[in-house]
Formats: structure tokens, C-alpha cells, sequence
């Protein structure tokens, strides 16, 4: 239990960092193209709501994570009910963002490893990362969080000489397209948030938890804007969408005097950290959310098997590359609704038994 | 016939249990007993001797050959004790050790444990006929070596006096450093057949009781029953047992431990071993030298850089050569990709395998050059440079550029020797990594590494805190100006200024 | 019990196989591709190798580069069967040019050009240029004058080119990739061959005009800078301003051109005078100037159908180029 406490600075790096995950790994077919960072702005102040709704969840039920909230609002068998519902969608958004990242490795650089090896070697790595506890976790998402910035920063000045700045002209601005755009960011990475929840019951120094939701918003939201504008810039809206991993091609064009030049490894490793704690967030909720539904108190004697059973149902659920494409935008009609009754309907019900309790 | 011993049979360890003997008013029975529990230790003196004055009162006096002074025995002990004229109203036993007996430290005690322990130690047992107990003179004698510099912490600028084998000289030192009636010395022994002594010396308003209390714990539960070097106690008492990396900090300079006790530490002085240990030890100290203090600030901060970075090439150098050679061969600029390509065109062996002979023969290189005496130490380090750098290149066993890489890992290895243990293992497991998928491999390895150093707590301190605010970074990173040195590492109490 | 499941379970993860460990010295590096109509199959595709001497010898006879070509219905097809000829694995991340061929751009290439952005293994900065009248196996088979590749010649002198004169331009593949796919045209560099006595040369310089990437038309050298001009991508060069049959030569110092809100491109350059014996004054200049990129922007989009501006063929142009310093001869 006493390796499960953050501070509100880690919870934050945490927090920022799996936000970040959701531009660097995902496979998404981008229709706004050369807009796709208006589309990004929009979901961040759309998703700001809903990040202050989680903080509001997390602040009327002190010390308690997402199950158990649930269970005092619905009883029993609305928990258990709700933590499945949880657990099953952190299990799938923990794959899908596995073989992204596997499909990553295979398609731009180790071409001949199987999908299989990869994801057993991060499931190692983050099974015993949530061994350590969740304030391992946190230690490494500060220092994570610092390289990614820094990598971010250095990149994009190491670009400036290559950037097209017409590329940023707004053409084919059509509303349809960045509307639909904004969907798939406000599903992921954003209101996945909602999964940290059930991480979050104990913050040290009698956190502010609207503070920490939004500086982490603020922080991941510069980092995944400035990256899109580079990309976007450097290769040009068409390229752009139609390449599955932007951020690895337009790295890979900078050429500083032939010395520094092809670079794409800063990109790979960026990529690498965000997945990681990514993964090692769904693979806690999960976790905790088995320990919850069976009622087994030592949770992290699970952590390996699932990690094993995640890994190897990545390998076998997606055939192909276009399946996960696919999977990926569908995944979108299903989760968006979910998240945003789920969290509306805990806020109701917390908001009720709290004043049942009060008067 | 055989006399019976007096003594009780040993138990199932072979130690005799002495706290079933008693200490008798008769003297030749007191003789009898001693001499028993000396059997076949001729370095053992037992001598009976008499006042001159009245043949009634009897002495018993015991000590070692070797470990006592003579003269003192001779001018404190025996020559009073057979000279002056003992008063027939009090008692013996109180006049001796009250009047008669001139030496300042002296002790009285009944058990028979401690006598016997205070005489192996260096202690002179005087008994009285008439009296139950013994009285135990400080009469320590033995030779210990000179105080010289230690090899293995150098200086530039600074102190040079190291510490020796002897507890008390050892004490001393860190007094003379620290003259502060705050200093606490707290005996302790160690080891249930060698009976080591040890001493635990902090400053009480300093020091985290909470510590200091965890580990007077830990070493009363050592239950070893050898205890010869420091290591032994601390690998016996440490946090982490599987970790590779020192949670626990070691020196043999006084300067050093009298620093490290002035920070809120504690320091361990162990009997028979140059080696002071103390605790709790951050990750950071493994980068810091004395000589940061003593030269000037500049110099000190670029040497302090400089062994950091010196560090992290040696864990990762050859891996990421491995990397950029077999798996990302794209990152490298074209003329270095044919120049690589034809200076390793004849080698018949793989980069990886390339790199572990190499990686081998440097380490064999270093353990002999270690183990040798310096004058064959010096020849042999000339002809394995001149064997495996040119001749192997030309042999074909090797390429060129491996041979840099690996000289220039094993050079920046040797910049932190407290780390070396912890980075050979680092570095071998990280090219296996490597070898297996590349930069990932290497990168996901050095995750993983960098969570077990994150979880590793000494003394429920943090091992490792990165942490870039000015109060961090002026003494972890850099080393600022003394005048800015004004408050103790956040880890310790933070509110004493120094 | 459970250790030993471990060390299993380990030791295959440890010693299951490298799939992707390639060593350098396996490599036939690949420094330029070519790609040509075929006669018999659709591409013929032609790259060239970079020679490699043993590590320690200097025989320079086995230092010559290898050009290898192969035909084939598709590029990948043609590619791997390079490497049935060759016996090696291609190593393609150094490859520093693409030529593309007369017959081939009057085919077309979108489909060259998509497969060169979506392959992971070309590096995405490669130059692309075209073969101006003849084909890109000619311009490899050229001996160059040093033994040096001829790709990393051509890429260096396409580069320098576009610094010195401004009359040729580094062009990427995702460029003409974004280009195809929002219906604009591009430009590309042209590489002819000239005869300089009993040696063959190439020479870069001069645009060939692409419209959804078929090629419509060439523009020469001059042309090609004053469509650098109208695509602001001036650096350094020079002007031949002709006034009553006198040539007075002037050297642009710098240049920028802006599109002002009324629709007409202003081309402000500052130029210095070389010759001794300038007549041309700067109204001429600007005449001059204005002169020929109206004409240029007009060929290119009205004549050869590729247009990558936003303005139509009918732009105006308002010349501003003032004489910075005369220098005197000597």
C-alpha cells in the first residue's frame, strides 16, 4: 500500500505522459490532413470539461479509486458489473496500443521479428514496473516526461531547416472532417483518462485534483500540438495521413551538415517511453480491477500472468495491420459513449449519496 | 586418575557456556579454572604472586603474550601490588582496586564471559584472594600498522592519513576531526566466534534516530558467526541483497567519514579492518570524491560531469555500437558505413561476438593487472595494449573500431571504481539485450534498470531522487562554491544550516 | 520447481534468434537507383553499387562502382531481382539520388513516386532528378572523373547548384508525393549530358515540368532561375540583362518575392555589378526581370500545364531589384 502513493508532481508526469502516448502510437487514418491540429485544439478544450467531471469523481470520495466508488454508489452487483465494464476496456485499449507500437517496431525498422517477441519483452518490462508500485511509476514518468520534452524541443528547432511553412496554409478546411478528427482524440488518448482513476485514490500533501488533471492537459496537449505542427510542416498534409507513423519520417528528415542526420531513433524512443507507461497504466487497471472482482487482496501477484495473456492475445487478435486500423476507428463508436455515461453517471450517483450522507 | 575438569562440557557449537562458572575467593582454585579454560594456549600468562609484606594475599594475574604492555604491567599492576603494605581492617579486593592499582582504566567485573573476553582482548586480569570479582587494568599493547595513504582513495590536494586495523586508533582520527562532546562512540560485538569489536559513531543532533535504531537492530541480528571485514556486515544488513549497487557507503579516509557524520550519517568502525562504513548512501555519492572539496570549484564541478557521463558511456557504449552496427545501420553516415564495412571485411566472427571477446580479454587484462606486483604490472599493460590492439587487428580476429570502443568503455570504467561491479554486469546484460532487438532491446533494458535503482531505498532513504532544483543540483551534479553550501542534502534534516 | 521453469523460460527468450541482426560488412550498399520504360517489361530499373576494398588493401583496380540493371513489371519486382544478379542483400538507407528517365515521366510515375515515400527503407530525403533526352542508365554509366560514385556526384552537384545559381532545386519525394495528391503540379531537376572533349559529363540545371506527375515540358537553365524566382527559392546567381545588344552581367546578392494582397508577385533582389563595363541601369533590370518570370510563370502554367502556385498564369509581376554595389573589375 505504502508503494502506491504519489505526489500530486507525479501523478501529473503520469498522467501527461499517457496523454502523449495518444499521438505517437496510434494508427489513426487522420481526415482533416494538414488540420489535423486545429482538430486537436478543439478536443483539448472539449476534453478539459471532462477532465475537471474526473477531478470532481476523485475529490467527493476521498482515498478511494474508481471500484470502489462504484461500489458505494451502485452496491455490490453494480460494482462488480462496472469493474468488468472497466476491465475489459482497459485490457483492449492496453493491446491495441501494444501491437501499435509492435507494428511500429516491425514496419519502420526490425522488420523480421515477430509481433509476439516484441510485446513480451515491454509486458516484462511493465509487469515489473507495477511490481515496483505506483510510485516506481512515478518516479519514472517524471524523468520520462522531461526526456520527452526535451526531445520534443530539440527535434523541432533541429527541424526548422527543413520545414515547409506553406504546407500550413488552411485549404480543404472542412468542418465535417475536423469534427470527426476531434472525436477520435477526444477517445484517445483524453477521456481515457477516466482508467486513471483507479490509480489515483491516494495523493500525498492533500491534493487539488482539478489542478493536477488540467496542468497534465495543458502539458501533453503543448507537446502533442508542437509535434502534429512539426510533422505536418516538414512532410505536408498528404504525407502526413497517409503515412501509419509521421513522427518517425519527419525525424528521419532532418540533416544537420550531414552530421547529424536521420535521427528517427529520438522518435523511437519517445515513442517507446509513452507506450510503456501507456501499457503499464491499462495492465494497473486491469490488475486492480481483477483484484477487486475476486476480492484478492495481493493484486500484484497478478501482474505477470496478465501481462503474459496481454501479450499474447496482441499477437492473435489483430491479423494484419489493416485490421488494427479498422479496429482502432471502430473502437471509437464504442468507447466515446461508454466513457461519458460512465463518468456522468458515477458524478450523479457520488453527488447524491454525498448528500444523502451530509443531510 | 584425570582430574576433573571444571568447566561444564561445551555444547553442540564446541563453545564452553561460561556463565555457570563462578569466580572463587580461593586463589588456586581461581587457577585451576583459568588454566582449564587456556588449555593448549601458550601464549596465555597465568601467574600467582604474593604481597611482600604479608604472605596471606595472593594475586592472580592473566594476561597474553603480545597484546599487552609489559612496563605498564610491571609499573601499574604487579610492582604495587607486591610492594605496598595492604591494611588487615578493609578489604583486599577494594584496596587493590581503589588504592594500590595506579593504572587510570580499570574495570571490575564478575562474569566470567566478559573477563575472559577483556583478556583476549588485551585487557590484564588481576584477582584477589578474598575477593569474587576480577579486576580488568587497560593495558592494550598490540602493534597495528602505521598510518599511511590508502591506495584505493587518492588525493590531489587534501589529507592523507588513511585508517588502520585498530578500532581505537581509528576512533581517534574521526574524534580529533569532530571535537565535539555531540560525537557518540557506541561499543558493540560482533560475530558469535570471533568477537568482533565494533563501534557505531554518529552525531546525536544530527542523526535519524529512526535509522539509528533500524540499524542497531539489524546488527544485533546478525547471527554469523565470523565477522572479519566490514563487507561481511554489510552485505549481512542490506536492504536489497540482490541488488548490484551499494546501498551502503564505504571509505578509508577520516576526512571522508568525518564529512559523511557531519551530513547526519553514521558511521561503523569495524576492529581489524581499514574500512569504515556509512549509512544511509545515495546513488550520487558513487560519483563524488573528496577532492571536489578541496580544489577549486570549477575543476571540481567538470570532474564531477565528467564521471557521471563517464559512467553512462561505459554502461552503454558498446551496445549502442552494436546497435547502430547491426540493427540501425541507417543512423550512420555513409562513409562511415563503408569504412566500418572494410575494416571488418575479413573478420570472421559476428559484431556481437566480436564485442564479448573483447569485453573478456579487457576484464582478464584488468583483474591481473590488479593482482600483480606493479614492477610485472606495468610490462604486462604495455604488451596486452600492443597484443590485442595491433596484432589481433591484423590478425583478422577483430576489427579496428571494436578495439576503440572496447579500450575507451574499459577506460571510462575505471573512473568509478565504487560502480565497477554493478557496471560489468550492466553493460554485458545490455549488449545481450542489444543483440536481440537493437536499440529497443537496449532501451527497454535501461528502463528496466533504471526502475530497480528507482525502487532501491537505504535505510528508507531514497536511493536515487532526479531532481533538477538549485538545492539538488549544487551538490549533486556540480559542486557550488562553499559560501552557497549552506544547507545540509535534502535528504537529512534540512532545516540545520551548516 | 519454479527456478527452473524461469531459466527455461529465459533461455528461450534469450537465445530464440535475432531475426533482424545484419552486419555492415554482408552489405551491398546501393548509392543511386534509376528507372527507365523497359523494353520488354513495364520499368527497367538500374542501380548503382558502391564499391568496397577489403579491409587493409589499396587496390584501387576493384574500387570501381557497379551499375546493375534489371527489368520488371513493377519497381519491387525489378528491385529484388537486382538482388538475384548481384548475390547480396541491398542496402538501400544510403542511396542518395533517383533518376528518373525521359520515356518513363512522360509515362508517368505517381505510383513510383508513392512507393519511394511508403517504403520504410529509403531514406525520405533522396533527390529525386530527371534525365533530361536520354535515359538514367546513360547518366550511371558515365565514368566519373575521380572514381567517386556518380550518385553522390550528382547529388552534390544538384545541391551546390541550387546554392550557387539557383537554377536547380532539391526536391523529395513526399514533395511530389503531396503535390500529386492535391492536384498540383512540380517541378523537377533536370541532369543532361554534355561532351566535353573525348569525356561525357552531366550537368544539372533546368526544370522538367510535371502535371499529376506526367512530364509536360522542359525549362532551361535561365528559365529554371527565373522560376526560382516566382517560388521565392533564390539564393545566389546571376543576370544576363541584354540592352541595345550589350550583355551587362550582374550578381544577385540576395532575393525575396512576396504576393501581395492585390494578387501581383513583388520580386525585391539586391544585385551588384561585376562587369566594368555595365550599361544596364536598374530600370532595365527590372524590366528584364519582370520580363522573363512573367514569361516563365506563363510557359509553366499556360504552356506546359504545371502549376504549383496559387496565382493563375496571369499573375503581374513588379520588379524591385536595386544595384547594391558596382564593383570594379581588377
Amino acid at each position: 500500500m505504502n508503494s502506491d502513493i504519489v505526489n500530486p508532481k507525479q501523478a501529473t508526469a503520469i498522467l501527461s505522459v499517457f496523454l502523449i502516448s495518444g499521438t505517437s502510437v496510434t494508427m489513426n487514418n487522420y481526415l482533416s490532413k494538414q488540420n489535423t491540429w486545429i482538430s486537436l485544439i478543439i478536443s483539448v478544450a472539449v476534453s478539459a470539461v471532462m477532465f475537471l467531471l474526473f477531478a470532481k469523481i476523485l475529490k467527493l470520495f476521498k482515498g478511494k479509486n474508481l471500484f470502489e466508488i462504484s461500489e458505494r454508489c451502485f452496491g455490490r452487483l453494480g460494482s462488480k458489473l462496472i469493474s468488468a465494464v472497466v476491465v475489459i476496456y482497459a485490457f483492449i485499449r492496453g493491446i491495441v496500443a501494444l501491437r501499435s507500437f509492435c507494428e511500429m517496431v516491425t514496419i519502420t525498422s526490425l522488420d523480421e521479428t515477430p509481433i509476439l517477441f516484441i510485446a513480451v519483452f515491454v509486458m516484462l518490462t511493465s509487469a515489473f514496473m507495477i511490481k515496483s508500485g505506483l510510485y516506481v511509476m512515478g518516479k519514472c514518468s517524471l524523468f520520462f516526461a522531461a526526456v520527452i520534452v526535451f526531445i520534443t524541443a530539440l527535434t523541432t528547432l533541429l527541424s526548422i531547416g527543413v520545414m515547409q511553412f506553406e504546407n500550413l496554409m488552411l485549404t480543404g478546411i472542412s468542418a465535417a472532417s475536423l469534427v470527426a478528427d476531434s472525436v477520435s482524440f477526444i477517445t484517445h488518448p483524453f477521456l481515457d483518462a477516466l482508467l486513471l482513476l483507479c490509480l489515483f485514490s491516494h495523493i500525498k500533501n492533500n491534493a487539488n485534483h482539478s489542478k493536477i488533471f488540467i496542468w497534465a492537459l495543458i502539458l501533453a496537449a503543448l507537446v502533442m500540438v508542437v509535434t502534429l505542427l512539426r510533422d505536418i510542416l516538414i512532410l505536408g498534409g498528404e504525407t502526413f495521413s497517409q503515412l501509419y507513423f509521421p513522427s518517425y519520417s519527419a525525424t528521419g528528415i532532418i540533416n544537420i551538415y550531414n552530421f547529424l542526420q536521420r535521427i528517427s531513433v529520438l522518435d523511437a524512443v519517445k515513442t517507446l517511453f509513452s507506450v510503456l507507461i501507456e501499457v503499464s497504466v491499462c495492465l494497473f487497471c486491469v490488475t486492480k480491477g481483477l483484484g477487486f472482482l475476486i476480492r484478492y487482496d495481493s493484486y500484484k501477484n497478478l501482474a505477470f500472468p496478465v501481462a503474459m495473456l496481454m501479450s499474447v492475445l496482441c499477437t492473435v487478435c489483430f491479423s494484419s495491420t489493416m485490421v488494427l486500423a479498422d479496429f482502432t476507428k471502430n473502437l471509437t463508436y464504442f468507447a466515446l459513449p461508454a466513457q461519458i455515461l460512465l463518468s456522468l453517471v458515477i458524478l450523479g450517483m457520488g453527488t447524491l449519496k454525498n448528500k444523502q450522507k451530509n443531510s | 586418575m584425570q582430574v576433573a575438569s571444571p568447566l561444564p562440557p561445551p555444547d553442540s557449537n564446541g563453545v564452553i557456556d561460561y556463565n555457570v562458572i563462578k569466580i572463587s575467593a580461593d586463589i588456586q582454585e581461581n587457577y585451576k579454572i583459568f588454566k582449564e579454560i587456556f588449555k593448549n594456549d601458550n601464549t596465555v600468562v597465568i601467574r600467582v604472586f604474593e604481597n611482600q609484606q604479608d604472605k596471606d594475599i595472593q594475586f592472580l594475574g592473566i594476561s597474553i603474550n603480545g597484546m599487552v604492555k609489559p612496563n605498564s604491567i610491571y609499573q601499574s599492576i604487579t610492582s604495587p601490588l607486591m610492594q605496598k603494605k595492604f591494611d588487615k581492617n578493609e578489604s583486599y579486593f577494594t584496596q587493590a582496586h581503589r588504592e594500590i592499582i595506579s593504572s587510570l582504566d580499570l574495570s571490575i567485573k564478575t562474569d566470567v564471559k566478559d573477563i575472559v573476553k577483556a583478556i583476549l582482548y588485551g585487557d590484564t586480569a588481576i584477582m584477589v584472594s578474598g575477593g569474587t570479582q576480577a579486576i580488568l587494568v587497560e593495558t592494550k599493547g598490540w602493534s597495528t600498522r602505521s598510518i599511511s595513504e590508502p591506495d584505493s582513495e587518492k588525493n590531489l590536494k587534501g589529507p592523507r592519513e588513511g585508517f588502520t586495523e585498530a578500532m581505537i586508533i581509528n576512533a581517534s582520527l574521526i574524534r580529533r576531526r569532530i571535537q565535539t562532546s555531540d560525537l557518540k562512540f557506541q561499543y558493540m560485538n560482533l560475530g558469535t566466534r570471533t568477537n568482533t569489536f565494533a563501534c557505531i559513531v554518529y552525531l546525536d543532533s544530527l542523526v535519524d534516530k529512526k535509522v539509528l535504531t533500524e540499524f542497531v537492530r539489524r546488527l544485533e541480528k546478525i547471527s554469523s558467526d565470523s565477522v572479519l571485514d566490514a563487507n561481511y556486515i554489510e552485505e549481512l544488513i542490506k536492504d536489497n541483497r540482490h541488488s548490484p549497487f551499494k546501498t551502503i557507503g564505504s571509505t578509508e579516509k577520516p576526512d571522508v567519514a568525518a564529512a559523511r557524520i557531519l551530513e547526519g550519517r553514521i558511521a561503523l568502525i569495524v576492529d581489524g579492518t581499514p574500512i569504515v562504513i556509512t549509512l544511509p548512501y545515495l546513488f550520487i555519492e558513487n560519483f563524488q570524491s573528496p577532492d571536489d572539496y578541496y580544489l577549486n570549484y570549477y575543476f571540481a564541478s567538470i570532474g564531477r560531469l565528467l564521471r557521471i557521463i563517464g559512467f553512462f558511456i561505459t554502461i552503454s557504449l558498446p551496445s549502442v555500437y552494436l546497435a547502430l552496427v547491426t540493427y540501425h545501420q541507417e543512423m550512420l553516415p555513409t562513409q562511415m558505413v563503408t569504412a566500418i564495412a572494410e575494416s571488418s571485411k575479413g573478420v570472421p566472427f559476428p559484431t556481437f561476438v566480436e564485442c564479448l571477446i573483447m569485453l573478456f580479454v579487457f576484464e582478464i587484462l584488468r583483474e591481473t593487472g590488479i593482482r600483480m606486483s606493479s614492477k610485472i604490472g606495468q610490462a604486462l599493460g604495455i604488451v596486452g595494449g600492443l597484443v590485442v590492439g595491433q596484432a589481433a587487428v591484423e590478425a583478422k580476429i577483430v576489427s579496428a573500431p571494436m578495439v576503440i570502443v572496447i579500450a575507451f568503455t574499459g577506460i571510462t570504467g575505471l573512473i568509478t571504481p565504487r560502480l565497477s561491479g554493478a557496471a560489468i554486469l550492466i553493460r554485458t546484460l545490455s549488449l545481450i539485450f542489444t543483440a536481440i532487438l537493437g536499440f529497443y532491446g537496449f532501451f527497454l533494458f535501461m528502463i528496466t534498470v533504471l526502475i530497480h535503482v528507482m525502487s532501491l531505498k537505504s535505510f528508507s532513504y531514497e536511493y536515487i531522487s532526479l531532481s533538477f532544483k538549485p538545492q539538488s543540483i549544487k551538490d549533486i551534479y556540480v559542486r557550488a562554491p562553499q559560501w552557497q553550501l549552506k544547507t545540509r542534502p535534502k535528504f537529512a534534516k534540512d532545516k540545520y544550516r551548516r | 520447481m519454479k527456478r527452473l521453469i524461469l531459466l527455461i523460460i529465459s533461455g528461450c527468450l534469450l537465445l530464440c534468434g535475432c531475426w533482424n541482426y545484419k552486419e555492415i560488412k554482408n552489405f551491398t550498399i546501393v548509392m543511386g537507383v534509376g528507372i527507365d520504360e523497359g523494353k520488354a517489361q513495364r520499368y527497367r530499373v538500374c542501380v548503382e553499387i558502391a564499391a568496397m576494398k577489403s579491409g587493409g588493401e589499396q587496390v584501387r583496380d576493384q574500387a570501381k562502382p557497379k551499375v546493375v540493371s534489371v527489368e520488371g513489371d513493377t519497381v519491387l519486382q525489378a528491385i529484388q531481382s537486382i538482388t538475384a544478379t548481384t548475390g547480396g542483400n541491398l542496402y538501400f538507407d544510403n542511396c542518395k539520388i533517383i533518376v528518373l528517365g525521359d520515356g518513363i515521366c512522360e509515362k508517368g510515375i505517381g505510383n513510383i513516386v508513392e512507393y519511394f515515400v511508403k517504403t520504410a527503407y529509403f531514406q525520405k530525403n533522396i533527390d529525386v532528378a530527371v534525365a533530361h533526352n536520354t535515359t538514367a542508365e546513360k547518366i550511371f554509366s558515365i565514368n566519373p572523373t575521380n572514381e567517386e560514385v556518380v550518385s553522390t556526384e550528382l547529388a552534390n552537384s544538384i545541391r551546390s547548384t541550387a546554392q550557387t545559381s539557383s537554377t536547380a532545386m532539391n526536391v523529395t519525394p513526399y514533395q511530389l508525393y503531396n503535390a500529386y495528391k492535391s492536384g498540383k503540379g512540380s517541378v523537377i531537376t533536370a541532369l543532361k549530358i554534355e561532351k566535353n572533349g573525348q569525356e561525357k559529363m552531366i550537368m544539372s540545371g533546368g526544370y522538367g515540368c510535371f502535371n499529376g506527375l506526367k512530364l509536360t515540358g522542359y525549362l532551361t537553365e535561365n528559365e529554371a532561375l527565373f522560376y526560382n524566382f516566382a517560388k521565392n527559392k533564390v539564393s545566389k546567381g546571376q543576370l544576363s540583362v541584354k540592352v541595345d545588344n550589350k550583355v551587362s552581367g550582374f550578381e544577385i546578392l540576395n532575393a525575396k518575392t512576396k504576393l501581395n494582397r492585390s494578387g501581383e508577385l513583388i520580386v525585391t533582389a539586391d544585385v551588384a555589378a561585376y562587369d566594368g563595363t555595365v550599361t544596364a541601369t536598374e530600370q532595365d533590370i527590372n524590366r528584364y526581370v519582370k520580363q522573363n518570370v512573367k514569361k516563365v510563370i506563363s510557359k509553366a502554367i499556360t504552356d506546359f500545364n504545371c502549376n504549383e502556385f496559387s496565382f493563375s498564369g496571369h499573375v503581374s509581376v513588379i520588379g524591385n531589384v536595386t544595384v547594391r554595389d558596382r564593383r570594379l573589375a581588377g
